[in-house]
């Protein structure tokens, strides 16, 4: 994990086992800015449904996850670049798929978009 | 690597009992899943999943749970849930699976039904 500024990043290998340890770094993350009890929960629910989407497929070597304070918000991205020779998003819809049905209805501007070799989800909170 | 989900089993009347402690996520599911599927798969049809201690569970375990109460209805029994924590309500409700399961605060309830 890094400090630097307003930006706070987490690098964790593509591994199940650090799910919950992605979901800790968001949570503590958003009670140091006081977001409220009933957000904050909604964001571990966001986090570990972005990071098991990003595990569903070919995942590369790890997933990141950068923190963005902005305007009394936290924009959160999480980042996956997909194994080599595997086939990447195309377009910049939310899949389909429980996952990210489930962070939209928690975070209305989720939104999915593909990067050069993966993706990256992206979402506020206030 | 150690991981954050503890799963009892017992006979209360004629309902099995698993009660769920922890973190239910990709990395948990597994192990809750195998332990539904051995007690479905022999012949306990009557299963109440206490949830009281359940702090989280995501998609992934949900998907775990239709499973578990998929087969016990196959079975002509019935799965309950016991005790959810508000967290896990939300999302039982944004997902529509709180008109899926039945819901008590208790196995009594759930016996009572």
């Amino acid at each position: 994990m890094t400090l630097g500024g307003d930006r706070f990043t987490l690098e964790v290998p593509a591994d199940p086992a650090y799910i919950g340890t992605a979901r800790m770094f968001a949570s503590t993350l958003a009670r140091h800015f006081e977001v409220a009890d009933e957000t904050v929960e909604d964001l571990k629910v966001a986090v570990s449904e972005a990071c098991s989407r990003a595990l569903s497929g070919d995942p590369g070597d790890q997933i990141t996850i950068r923190v963005d304070q902005l305007d009394g918000r936290l924009m959160f991205e999480i980042e996956q670049a997909d194994a080599p020779g595997s086939n990447p998003p195309t377009n910049g819809e939310l899949a389909a798929g429980v996952s990210l049905e489930l962070v939209s209805a928690l975070f209305e501007d989720a939104e999915v978009t593909p990067t050069t070799d993966g993706s990256v989800l992206r979402f506020s909170v206030t | 690597m150690a991981d954050n989900l503890l799963l009892e089993s017992a006979e209360r009347g004629d309902w099995t009992v698993l009660s769920v402690k922890g973190e239910v996520d990709l990395y948990t599911a597994p192990r809750l899943k195998e332990r539904l599927t051995e007690l479905t798969g022999s012949g306990h049809t009557r299963v109440a999943v206490e949830l009281q201690g359940v702090e989280f569970m995501d998609s992934t375990g949900l998907g775990v749970l239709i499973g578990a109460l998929k087969r016990c209805k196959e079975a002509g029994g019935t799965l309950a849930l016991i005790g959810p924590r508000e967290p896990v309500v939300k999302v039982l409700a944004i997902t529509g699976l709180d008109k899926v399961f039945p819901i008590h605060g208790s196995v009594e309830d759930a016996a009572g039904s």
